[in-house]
């Protein structure tokens, strides 16, 4: 069938693009004609990393268990399994994913491709450090990585956009958590310092630490930290499913509904609200994934918007950030939101993979001309000191840019199926 | 056993099929009741190659398997009791006069109410036992206004719907977590309406089916109307007068 294809942030394919479905029994996706395809899963990253340039095999029907030991916490599922759904599984049992996302419908495969990292990366690192073993499906055949077997093929998977094949099964490995709910710490801060200060703090004592920031008032951050961790099952608390608000179904809508005003007024009240409790005891479900059941990408309207994330590196973290800020704040762009995240030095195996130590930033901004301007230039800054831009959420950054941020993209390419390719990878990469 | 288990009654019904599909992957184990083999074995084919861990098939005939203990069968072949029981066989009766008939009215009694009254006693005895679970049962806004067309089969769900409000208080006053969900589908493009002419209110089957699978999922109770918006439809119908039924002949 041929479609448009989006991203979560609203770009779309240029052209319409072949999609077909793999099924856990089909043999080659691989189309008979020479097209190149993508694996794709539920659409959740931002960018184009998740659009084909000429075909999408959609691994979504790819949901089966195939093994879960709840003696060693050891899962091997197929890797259109959405992460919400795995440890809406396995926590009943007492394990749960050590690298969890902020959305719970991101699927295994697409996990391992970006190699993503979760409020727990400063004792679990990124998801690839996770992943014992998958398969892969290249136009020349199954193969089954590792660390100890295909390790190229495996080190250059993770993260690797989904550009090594398409990954059919991958066995994870899961930690022990007591119960399904967590206890809750918000810690206001008023500067970027206070935040370091707190930050390592709460490190220490709570498993899944992230903060959010206000940007409104400008040149001042303020924010909460989130911190939490999992805790025993409290006496007076029953087990419930998850409580998927209504307006979970919301269409795109025509206009954006995030200005400089509405931005404002919205985290006067987010401040308000946590003013209210320091400390509270709530399901896994609210704390770890606060955007189920918002229709977070479908509120900026048709034009969409941009993520900014990067990571600026450790020493000199603050500076980076303030002079990133500044650009922001002069171009009078709305910012409806900004997380921070502090990355540890724990390696992950992946070759392109995206933490470094430091400060990871991650800013939405409506799609503009001026947003697109002030991006630009942030951009060039965040290379020109040492940082990374996240392909998974990019859309902007120039071959340039891209091959000095990742100096080791030849050894992807190098492993890269012929006949796999994104629109990202024919960006950064000049390929025709 | 990882993930949770249902039993389905009815399970070759267009919206039962859509509803199991939608309710993979948090449940993990299905035990399929109905009474056409051959379809039963499609679909629980079908079911286990979209990813189900295992799924089982029982033979029943709602009108004359009134006596059989679905759960307990279903228990045996899970080897535990089902977290959820999904109830969603009915009868259409086709002709419209059909109910001037003894045999007729029998049949659609047996097969809408009592065969589920028998079933809803059964799940009642194994989960109040237990202390939590989930009934769902399939009625129809049909049941909220007896009309001149299908009162037959509106009388029989509508005295479904009274006798599961009466469960659900029994089982509330028991344990927070033993949930009763009447759903009550408008109008569905389904087989059994097929020969009946089409409204611009008609729904597709799986759009009721994921919304079963969701408000299973999210554990809701209570008489729920899908698509919502049948539920001021159905107050406003509920309360017309006579005459003006006598008029639109709907």
């Amino acid at each position: 069938m041929q479609q448009y294809l989006q991203s979560w942030a609203g770009r779309a394919t240029t052209r319409a693009v072949e999609t077909v479905v793999l099924h856990s029994t089909d043999d080659n996706p691989f189309p008979g004609t020479h097209a190149r395809v993508l694996a794709r899963g539920y659409g959740c990253s931002y960018g184009d990393v998740c659009l084909p340039v000429d075909a999408a095999v959609l691994c979504t029907e790819l949901r089966r268990i195939r093994s879960f030991d709840t003696e060693t916490g050891i899962i091997c599922a197929e890797a259109g399994l959405q992460l919400g759904d795995l440890v809406a599984l396995t926590i009943p049992h007492g394990w749960t994913l050590p690298v969890l996302p902020g959305i719970g419908s991101v699927s295994i495969g697409g996990a391992i491709a970006n190699d993503i990292h979760g409020k727990s990366h400063h004792w679990a690192g990124t998801f690839g450090r996770w992943v014992r073993r998958f398969e892969l499906l290249r136009s020349d055949g199954r193969v089954e990585c590792s660390p100890s077997v295909n390790t190229d093929l495996f080190c250059a998977t993770i993260g690797g956009l989904g550009l090594t094949g398409i990954i059919t099964w991958a066995e994870l490995e899961l930690v022990r958590c007591p119960s399904p709910w967590m206890e809750c710490r918000h810690v206001p801060f008023r500067s970027l310092e206070e935040y370091a200060a707190c930050v390592e703090q709460s490190e220490k004592e709570y498993e899944y630490v992230v903060a959010w920031c206000d940007l409104s008032n400008r040149g001042k951050v303020t924010g909460i930290i989130h911190a939490a961790r999992f805790c025993e099952q409290p006496a007076d608390r029953q087990m419930q499913g998850s409580k998927r608000a209504a307006i979970e179904h919301l269409p795109r809508l025509p206009f954006g509904v995030f200005t400089r005003p509405t931005v404002w007024l919205g985290n006067r009240l987010r401040h308000l609200v946590h003013r209210m409790r320091a400390e509270s005891i709530e399901y896994y479900h609210t704390v770890l994934f606060p955007f189920n059941g918002i229709p977070w990408n479908h509120l900026f309207g048709r034009r969409g918007f941009f993520q900014l994330h990067a990571v600026l590196p450790a020493p000199g973290y603050i500076d980076a950030a303030t002079a990133l800020l500044k650009v922001l704040w002069e171009s009078n762009v709305p910012l409806p939101l900004c997380v921070l995240k502090n990355f540890s030095s724990l390696q992950s195996p992946g070759i392109l993979s995206f933490p470094i130590p430091g400060m990871s930033i991650a800013i939405d901004i409506p799609n503009t001309s001026r947003a697109h301007e002030a991006l630009q230039t942030i951009i060039a800054e965040i290379v020109e000191r040492g940082g990374r831009i996240y392909p998974a959420k990019d859309a902007l950054m120039g071959p340039e840019q891209f091959q000095r941020m990742y100096p080791l993209w030849h050894q992807v390419e190098r492993l890269r199926d012929p006949r796999c390719c994104s629109e990202f990878w024919q960006r950064v990469t000049k390929l025709t | 056993m990882i993930g949770k288990s249902i039993l389905i009654v009815g399970a070759t019904s267009a919206i039962a099929r859509h509803a199991a599909r939608a309710l993979l992957p948090a449940y993990q184990h299905f035990v399929l009741a109905a009474r056409n083999h051959a379809q039963l074995a499609e679909f629980a084919a079908q079911l286990s190659g979209l990813g189900a861990g295992s799924v089982h098939t029982l033979g029943y005939d709602a009108a004359h398997d009134i006596n059989r203990d679905l759960i307990a069968e279903a228990k045996e072949l899970l080897g535990e009791l089902p977290d959820t029981v999904l109830i969603a066989h009915g009868l259409l009766p086709t002709d419209e006069e059909s109910w001037r008939t003894v045999e007729t009215i029998e049949n659609v009694f047996r097969t809408n109410t009592i065969s589920v009254f028998a079933l809803c006693a059964q799940v009642s005895r194994h989960f109040e036992h237990r202390g939590h679970g989930i009934l769902a049962v399939i009625s129809s806004v049909a049941a909220d206004r007896g009309r001149m067309s299908n009162f037959l089969y509106a009388a029989s769900k509508a005295a479904l719907d009274v006798f599961l409000d009466g469960l659900r208080l029994q089982w509330q006053s028991r344990s927070p977590a033993l949930h009763v969900l009447t759903i009550k589908p408008g109008f569905v493009r389904t087989p059994m309406t097929a020969h009946l002419r089409r409204t611009p209110l008609a729904v597709s089957a799986e759009r009721v089916g994921t919304s079963i699978a969701r408000l299973i999922l999210r554990q809701s109770s209570g008489r729920r109307y899908i698509p919502w918006w049948w539920r001021p439809i159905m107050t406003i119908v509920a309360n017309l007068p006579d005459w003006v039924l006598r008029q639109v002949k709907v």
